[in-house]
């Protein structure tokens, strides 16, 4: 009995292994990160480039922060739910604007709306190759300490903003 | 060579704009020389002028061939933007790159990706190998940022020690059913008891096979030698192959195996 038993075992635990296998999205890599203080930069504002923001502006209070881009086409998916959710306000949404250029950045807010607290302007990508975007949209919350908690890597969802990212802020903005 | 084929790429690839001019230039040309040569043809055939205006073509046409020749030239006249001007520097960062994974692009390293992603990271690449980090340094900083998946060969601690122990545990478990598995076996498979009558057989029929080399090959192979090696008749059919092909018609390779197959039924 056993030799006909033993096979099936092994058939249904490879099984399993390969359903959760198909599942995985292999480009979610999980960064490491996550845990680490959020890396330091200051860069111009978008529409006001005289005034630069850094992330140390933020200490003491738990903010997003969004990655997005004009010629992102995930970030117009997204920005519907970022406009819905910054009008709760929960927390403040520092926008980066990734690699792009500054009247596409502006255009694209004027026609589409302004979700952000704060819009920042990243020509060159070197903030964001230091936070480790690979593919906008990616957002992080980070919490009252500068420390990154969480970093979602493509467009926030109404349903991963409800089970994941909501949770995460309240229990942050707790502490 | 990926060197190489990255800055033909980019070449290629950076100034587009070049290359339409080129086109548009190469056009120009082709009309210029279709009209001087149908003003040479025109001019050789009706005038008969052929003295002025045919040197003047036979100059002109290879002028124009020479140039339409030289326009290639002008789309390598750009030069492309990202290419470090060490030509060791170069190589030295695509060696590193060929060991990066484009995240993006996810089964391509960094040094052949044409992503803009891959094209940044060998920027910030050649731009820290110039500010003098070694790649370890740069490995780092990579592994920093985006994690440990970035490398194609990733690290052994404690967090890849599934991967990398993972074939020695299945060799470990390979070898260990494979132990029982043959101890089994050789319970299973019982010592041959030889009555005196059969091993007076036995050794006739060794001897036989000895003077006949060929024909008692087969005889000599005794069931329990068998490679199915199955229980069920180890002593009782000695010599089943001369039985089997007592009745079956002996010969040919298609026979052989029919008995081959006769037997092995007998056994199950």
């Amino acid at each position: 009995m056993m030799r006909y038993i033993l096979p099936l075992i092994l058939f249904l635990v490879l099984s399993v292994f390969l359903f959760k296998g198909l599942g995985r999205d292999t480009r979610e890599v999980p960064s490491p990160l996550i845990g680490k203080a959020a890396p330091a930069f200051s860069l111009p504002q978008l529409q006001t480039p005289a005034t630069q923001f850094a992330p140390k502006d933020m200490l003491g209070r738990v903010w997003l922060l969004n990655m997005w881009a004009s010629w992102c086409e995930a970030c117009k998916e997204e920005h519907p739910v970022l406009l819905e959710f910054a009008a709760q306000k929960v927390l403040p949404i520092v926008g980066v604007d990734y690699k792009d250029k500054r009247e596409d950045g502006i255009a694209t807010l004027q026609k589409a709306g302004n979700p952000y607290d704060v819009v920042i302007s990243d020509l060159d990508g070197k903030a964001g190759f230091d936070y480790g975007v690979y593919g906008v949209p990616e957002t992080y919350v980070i919490d009252k300490k500068g420390f990154i908690r969480y970093k979602q890597i493509g467009p926030i969802t109404p349903k991963s903003l409800r089970d994941t990212l909501m949770p995460l802020i309240t229990e942050l903005q707790a502490k | 060579m990926k060197y190489e084929n990255d800055n033909f790429a980019q070449r290629f690839l950076v100034p587009l704009y070049l290359r339409e001019i080129t086109s548009d230039l190469a056009g120009v040309v082709c009309q210029l020389s279709r009209v001087a040569s149908s003003f040479i043809s025109a001019g050789v055939r009706e005038t008969g002028m052929a003295g002025i205006i045919g040197k003047c073509g036979r100059i002109a046409m290879p002028v124009l061939i020479g140039l339409l020749c030289l326009l290639p030239n002008l789309t390598f006249a750009a030069v492309a933007k990202d290419i470090a001007d060490d030509p060791v520097i170069e190589s030295r960062m695509i060696h590193l790159a060929e060991k990066v994974r484009c995240l993006v692009c996810q089964s391509e390293p960094v040094a052949t990706s044409h992503s803009e992603w891959s094209q940044d990271v060998r920027n910030i690449m050649r731009a820290k190998m110039k500010a003098g980090a070694t790649d370890q340094q740069i490995l780092d900083m990579l592994v920093e940022r985006f994690g440990k998946s970035v490398l194609y060969d990733p690290p052994v601690d404690n967090e890849t020690m599934p991967l990398w122990g993972a074939p020695f545990v299945m060799l470990a478990l390979g070898g260990v059913f494979l132990f029982f598995q043959l101890k089994k076996r050789r319970a299973l498979v019982p010592e041959a008891v030889l009555s005196s009558q059969d091993e007076q057989r036995a050794s006739t029929l060794l001897n036989e096979s000895v003077s006949s080399s060929n024909s008692s090959k087969r005889e000599a192979r005794s069931p329990h030698l068998n490679p199915d090696g199955t229980t069920s008749h180890s002593t009782t059919l000695p010599n089943d192959g001369s039985q089997v092909a007592g009745y079956l018609p002996q010969g040919d390779e298609a026979n052989a195996s029919l008995r081959d197959e006769n037997v092995k039924d007998n056994q199950a």
